[in-house]
């Protein structure tokens, strides 16, 4: 039996246009995903303090053990690598998509893809099971260069003859037999010309926004990575995997039959959630999902044809804008650009940022032809309509008039224009960290703002947030009585966050949100969502399971249902609080190349306007806030609580991140990590490597 | 029990129903899980009446996380129709309606209704067509 790996991994060189095989056996202590492809990076590349756009710039691409495999929702794809988009420093960091790429990956044979050097012309890579070839996609070879993100898809489906009946990779008359379309991975315009703010694109709608990966596409002429697997997944143990699909599936799901979770309502409750395919856009879909997956999210829209697989935030994007322009949002405005982010490879939460930061400025007079903000746009369309997005969006992939700027990221693009002081003071570019756009408020979820602040990037990691916020503020908002209590939700999330089972962890009121036990909670968040999301591969949209509404007793199945996944996959006895040391050992290598990078904690710091501009609505000004209800334990005892309206303390937050690089093991003074807190985990070499460099630890 | 307005004099019709321009917008916030929190300004008093949405619990739940939530803080609601908008008299409403405590969800359609009423009698005072002005 196997154990859910597939055997090798492939690194290519651009460059040189070879290949080099890699031992997957080598590699399984990261899990796979982003902990796989950041021990990948750390030993592949030589200098981890090169640009984004360099040719030694390792990028990986793969899942984790899960991927391919009848784990409900575990067919996410890492890639990792360094990013572009962060500023000021481009750090190494890691995003994900859904779909099939990663279990068609491991079907081929490959667990991981990394990828470096650079082409001297346009290529793609074709994997046809075991067979690699490095493909001119130039004008002289097959013509992808210049197509958008779904023409070159189908161009490569049309290259593989895949039309839904039999074909053959294969030499013998069985071999390599398969109907399916080829997995691909590409980019549009927006990251052939290398901008700072271009995804990956797979199938309908499923994409890595955050980091920039599109662009280190573009810097190494590389148009896409096909894969066609026509192997299968061995696991350890097919009918505890079995068992574990439909216990999970059984008793934690969504029951079409009986909706008993309605009345306590599903919202926030992930795993137990109605799929939303069928919502989006308010057009009528079919339900589509990732491989394996038990939910589907993902919509193909045939009343309209248009949002064919959009799922996230794509769905919902520009819809301040048009509110503002007609007071309505329609759906279709959203449905359109989606399809245009997609093929131009545009990450949505940019076209957003930029145009309500371009409309603060336009109301100071600020932006027009020949002014501080030099653009037309402004006065050749109308802001909130559909024609301006596709306008700004058309300039920044093209680099045009004022997209050349915004093709930087707002951050940049702001620093160029002498505004980011300013800006990110005031509120008007809300940048929480990294250059990041602003998402979700630090100032009220803590563990939300700290895990970004101490990582590369806007975390995007919804475990508590679905529960603690979005399900108590709706039903704060709308008068209902709440699906669990305060204190029971404290004490059924405390006791599945082993080691620590102490629901003082979610007590997200004024002091608790700068208290030892939210250094444990950012602690045990990063871990898990490193290890068991974006290293083994579920997927945000269904974990953390905390409270379930089907349950006596409202536990869902997070800490019962990983180990089950393990060991039925993998075939080891991995209780969640083991599996929440591989997830610490991979944040601490994660970790340990920002430092290389020159991550010291004076750098951790929030945008200005979270110390200075309180989160609540003030008119006229700006707002980046929302009535969000949360648990706290104040005078004794649990409640909920609306805590928007608070701003961070600078002072309590620096005392904060000393009490975290103590729990973490890492010097206080300069967030690095010691040598011991490395050598428990099996980590010598980094911590060799970070004395080399004169930044280990005291 | 929800407070009477009183009808409008033409004038003060107009002024209720002028657009503002953008410096002087109301603040609204759309929430959505994947996108978290944005802004949405609005200019007017149709604008406003729009924006707000009534739904239910229900709503919610049929399109679980794909849901949005137009929300409006109704005491700076309130404070932005006197002292931008200038109509006191809404604005006493909306807090008459906002002080009894009651969920933002539950507040909505009867907020809607003070609108409504409001555009309803500026219409008819200006009858046969609502005019509008721009503030300077």
């Amino acid at each position: 039996m196997g154990d859910g790996y597939a055997p090798r991994i492939l690194v290519v060189d651009l460059t040189t246009r070879k290949t080099e095989v890699l031992d997957t056996e080598d590699y399984k202590e990261w899990g796979g995903g982003e902990g796989m492809g950041a021990r990948l990076f750390w030993d592949l590349c030589k200098d981890k303090t090169v640009a984004a756009f360099d040719p030694g710039n390792v990028i990986t691409l793969g899942g984790g053990a899960f991927a391919g495999t009848p784990v409900p929702s575990g067919a996410r794809t890492a890639v990792t690598g360094i990013g572009p988009a962060a500023y000021p420093t481009e750090w190494f960091t890691s995003s994900n998509f859904g779909g099939r790429f990663a279990g068609m990956l491991k079907m081929a044979g490959w667990q991981m893809v990394a990828v470096t050097g650079k082409a001297d012309t346009p290529v793609w890579i074709d994997i046809r099971d075991e067979k690699v070839e490095i493909r001119d996609a130039g004008e002289s070879g097959d013509k992808l260069w210049g197509l958008d993100a779904h023409e070159t898809q189908r161009a490569i489906h049309s290259l593989h003859g895949a039309d839904g009946h039999w074909r053959s990779n294969g030499d013998t008359r069985d071999g390599g037999r398969t109907t399916q379309h080829p997995a691909v991975v590409t980019i549009g315009l927006a990251g052939e010309n290398m901008t700072r703010i271009a995804s990956l694109i797979h199938d309908g709608g499923a994409g890595a926004g955050q980091g920039g990966f599109g662009g280190v596409f573009g810097a190494k002429n590389l148009k896409a990575i096909s894969v066609i697997g026509t192997g299968s997944i061995e696991v350890a143990d097919p009918a505890e995997l079995l068992s574990a699909r439909l216990w999970a599936a059984d008793n934690y799901g969504y029951q079409p039959d009986n909706l008993k979770a309605f009345p306590i309502s599903a919202t926030g409750m992930v795993f137990s959630g109605l799929p939303s395919s069928a919502t989006a856009f308010g057009a009528a879909s079919r339900p589509e999902g990732c491989m394996n997956c038990h939910k589907s999210c993902h919509g193909v829209r045939s009343a309209t044809g248009l949002g064919n697989g959009s799922h996230c935030y794509d769905t919902q994007i520009y819809q301040g804008p048009e509110a503002a322009a007609t007071g309505k949002v329609t759906g279709e405005t959203q449905a359109r650009l989606g399809d245009l982010l997609q093929s131009y490879s545009i990450n949505t939460i940019q076209l957003d940022t930029a145009g309500f930061w371009l409309n603060q400025l336009l109301k100071k007079g600020l932006v027009g032809p020949g002014k501080q903000v030099d653009t037309d746009i402004f006065e050749k369309y109308t802001f909130g309509t559909f024609e301006w997005a596709a306008e700004m969006l058309a300039r920044m992939a093209e680099k045009r008039e004022i997209g050349e700027l915004l093709s930087e990221g707002v951050a940049r693009a702001a620093v160029a224009l002498g505004r980011y002081e300013e800006d990110t003071k005031s509120g008007d570019l809300p940048l929480q960290e990294w250059g990041y756009p602003h998402h979700y408020d630090g100032r009220t979820e803590a563990e939300w703002g700290f895990g970004s602040l101490l990582s590369s990037r806007d975390i995007n990691a919804h475990d508590f947030n679905w529960i603690c916020m979005w399900t108590v503020t709706l039903h704060t908002l709308y008068g209902l009585p709440m699906p669990i209590e305060a204190e029971d939700m404290a004490n059924v999330i405390g006791a599945k966050l082993a080691p620590y089972n102490d629901p003082m962890l979610i007590d997200y009121s004024d002091e608790g949100m700068y208290s030892e036990s939210m250094a444990k909670l950012v602690s045990w968040h990063t871990a898990y969502y490193m290890y068991y999301k974006n290293s083994l591969g579920l997927c945000d949209w269904a974990y953390a399971d905390f409270v379930n509404p089907n349950t006596e007793d409202k536990a869902g199945l997070t800490g019962i249902a990983e180990p089950r996944y393990v060991k039925g996959v993998i075939g080891r006895e991995e209780p969640l609080e083991d599996g929440i040391k591989v997830g610490t050992k991979i944040w601490n290598l994660n970790r340990a190349i920002y430092i290389l990078q020159g991550r010291h904690r004076d750098q951790e710091v929030y945008g200005d306007y979270m110390y200075d501009v309180p989160s609540v609505p003030v008119p006229g000004y700006m707002l980046l806030s929302s009535p969000q209800v949360l648990p706290v334990f104040e005078d004794g005892k649990w409640s909920y609580k609306m805590v928007a309206g608070r701003m961070c303390d600078r002072e309590k937050v620096e005392d904060w991140k000393t009490i975290y690089f103590e729990l973490e093991g890492w010097d206080p003074a300069t967030g690095w990590p010691k040598r011991e807190t490395l050598e428990k985990m099996d980590m010598k070499f980094v911590a060799d490597e970070l004395d080399r460099a004169g930044k280990l630890g005291a | 029990m929800t407070m009477v307005l009183s009808t409008p004099k033409a004038d003060q019709a107009r002024h209720f129903t002028r657009v503002v321009d953008s410096t002087q917008a109301f603040v609204a916030t759309i929430m959505s899980p994947s996108a978290g929190a944005r802004v949405a300004h609005l200019y007017s008093l149709e604008m406003v009446d729009r924006f707000l949405e009534a739904h239910t619990i229900e709503d919610f739940q049929a399109v679980g996380l794909r849901l949005d939530i137009h929300y409006a803080d109704f005491v700076f609601l309130a404070d932005w129709f006197e002292e931008v908008i200038g109509d006191a008299e809404l604005a006493t409403a909306i807090r008459e309606v906002h002080v009894t405590g009651e969920a933002f969800g539950v507040l909505v359609p009867r907020v809607k209704r003070l609108l409504r009423e409001r555009q309803q009698q500026c219409e008819e005072v200006l009858e046969p067509g609502i005019e509008s002005a721009t503030s300077s």
